[in-house]
């Protein structure tokens, strides 16, 4: 396989549609583009095979509902799952994780201890702390370096043998630091503790390992690697899963329902009440396979070389700080700065004006912020069709906007 | 294009820092979030006569907040709680519809390129919502 991120470019519509002006699109933390492939995974899905799931004998509702299983076992191997009845589907990362939070966390009694780190989205953070209000239950924070990686040395202080769950994020949505999972793992095992991974970042660049990194749940969400939005995975170990309440009540997730009492179904069904997103797992797998086509080992080289670039000519550069890791080891491409003299909506909104999509603000990490005391910040996000013309039009940009505001 | 957004006026009202930081024993003060970005104004107010006396503004926020704030704490003076509910509905409609500013606020068309810029809208108008909420 060779890897050539203009052929794989021309393969997504968005950059030769009702663009004025060339697209630079850096934004794919926040969401990626969809390739022609997943487009007509849908179209194709919703013309010939659309209809409800797991409901129906008649002939459209068979396929709905192969489609829909094939879409968990496509998930199943990507993420290295033992069984696709280990794939829960999910509106996204925010729906999974609110779903343990409200399943596994009601579980959980008072006095009890919860570790998030600082690096948290919004996402990973707020489910527990209305888990901690509503039922008595203790958040415990894991800071982090100045170097945007995690504090792992503070690991021994916040985890007790109170602790029941430590949540968080893969990689940081900001800071592109991937996290040494193992360190948490170890952590949370000596206490008999149970390990959450956000993997929203993570799984777009390529396939991941639950069984090897040890986890017990592990959330990601379908656009932001290729897939429409409306769906996401919540993996969580079976065995696990089957100790679990239901989340949602509704059609679908049980086995009888009388007036006696409810018989709840077994997971991953007990966790998907009401009709799921079908169409949308179509295109997953359909972004899976798509990812799975690329040589990601050459991807990979690519785009730690954009990323090299950037970050050396960024350096370079006064009043321009990074906000995170030195260097692309162990790091996604996710390169957020911030400006002196200039706010990060300002630095977006005038790099758009040449085209280049980037997002500024505090990027639903607002305790990550505060830690290092900004108010936001200017994040350029690369996916797999990204290349050089990127990276210098976003430096054209930043030259342009330190025009303006020196 | 964007930059236009970003002319020399607007640039150097953001800069104008005569009236910002904190009052002594302001009459009247206000905090106010954009959840959507994260920025927050606070002003204090003084008050005479009903009116604005004077006013400093603490803006974390864009070039176009603070340009706002700054033009506030000058063209605000003398204007009643009532006058300024009337203009931050007037500058949305003035963005929105291209409806004509009131009387006694034409200094506010430096605004007027932000108009093709929906989502920035509440830039401009945080200060004066932040200023209605301290008179209230
Ligand atoms: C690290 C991380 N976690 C969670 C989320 C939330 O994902 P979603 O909005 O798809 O639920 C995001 C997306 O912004 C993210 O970057």
């Amino acid at each position: 396989m060779t890897f050539d991120p203009l052929s794989l470019r021309n393969q997504f519509p968005i950059f030769r549609t009702n663009l004025d002006k060339p697209l630079f699109y850096l934004d794919n933390a926040a969401s990626t583009q969809m390739p022609q492939t997943v487009i007509d995974a849908v179209t194709e899905y919703e013309t010939h095979s659309r209809a409800n799931v797991s409901r129906g004998v008649h002939r459209l509702a068979e396929a709905a509902t192969e489609n829909f299983e094939a879409a968990r076992q496509t998930v199943a191997r990507y993420i290295g799952a033992t069984s696709p009845k280990e794939v829960i589907f999910t509106s996204g990362t925010t729906d999974a994780i609110n779903l343990v939070a409200q399943t596994f966390g009601e579980q959980l009694e008072k006095g009890d201890e919860v570790v998030v780190t600082l690096a948290e989205h919004h996402s990973n953070w707020v489910p527990w702390y209305m888990l901690a209000k509503q039922k008595g239950i203790i958040l415990k924070f894991l800071p982090v370096e100045d170097n945007g990686r995690l504090d792992l040395s503070k690991l021994d202080q916040v985890v007790t043998s109170k602790c029941r769950l430590i949540a968080a994020t893969h990689c940081s949505n900001v800071t592109g630091a991937i996290t040494d999972v193992s360190a948490l793992v170890k952590a949370a095992k000596s206490v008999g503790a149970k390990v959450l991974l956000d993997g929203a970042q993570m799984v777009p660049h390529g396939p991941v390992d639950v069984g090897a990194l040890g986890v017990d749940f592990y959330a990601f969400s379908g656009h932001k690697m290729y897939a429409p939005n409306g769906i996401g995975v919540l993996w969580g170990q079976q065995s696990l899963l089957e100790t679990l309440p239901p989340y949602r009540g509704g059609g679908g997730m049980i086995r009888s329902v009388s007036l006696e009492g409810i018989t709840y179904a077994p997971p991953p069904e007990r966790f998907e009440a009401g009709t799921p997103p079908i169409a949308q797992a179509v295109g997953l797998k359909a972004a899976i396979e798509w990812i799975e086509s690329i040589d990601l080992h050459e991807a990979t080289k690519v785009s730690h070389s954009l990323m090299e670039t950037l970050l050396t000519e960024m350096e370079a550069q006064k009043g321009l700080r990074i906000i995170g890791p030195v260097g692309v080891n162990d790091r996604l491409p996710v390169v957020s700065f911030t400006l002196r003299d200039a706010h990060p909506h300002d630095v977006s909104q005038i790099l758009d004006s040449i085209g280049v999509a980037v997002r500024g603000g505090h990027h639903c990490a607002q305790p990550l912020m505060e830690a290092y005391e900004i108010d936001g910040c200017t994040r350029a996000s690369f996916g797999l069709y990204n290349d050089y013309s990127d990276v210098q039009t976003l430096l054209n940009g930043i030259d342009k906007v330190r025009g303006i505001f020196s | 294009m964007s930059s236009n957004l970003y002319q020399d006026k607007i640039i150097a009202l953001s800069k104008d820092l005569s009236n910002a930081g904190r009052l002594d024993k302001p009459d009247t003060t206000a905090t106010l979030d954009n959840p959507l970005c994260g920025d927050r104004v606070t002003l204090d107010i003084k008050l005479k006569n009903n009116g604005i006396s004077e006013l400093s503004h603490h803006v974390r926020g864009c070039a176009l907040c603070k340009a706002s704030a700054a033009l506030l704490a000058t063209e605000g003076k003398a204007k009643t709680s009532e006058e300024l509910m009337e203009m931050t509905v007037a500058l949305e409609n003035y963005f929105k519809e291209g409806k004509k500013l009131p009387e006694g606020w034409q200094t506010y068309e430096v605004f007027a390129p932000v108009k093709d810029h929906k989502s920035r809208y509440d830039c401009v108008l945080l200060p004066l919502k932040a200023a209605v909420e301290a008179l209230s």
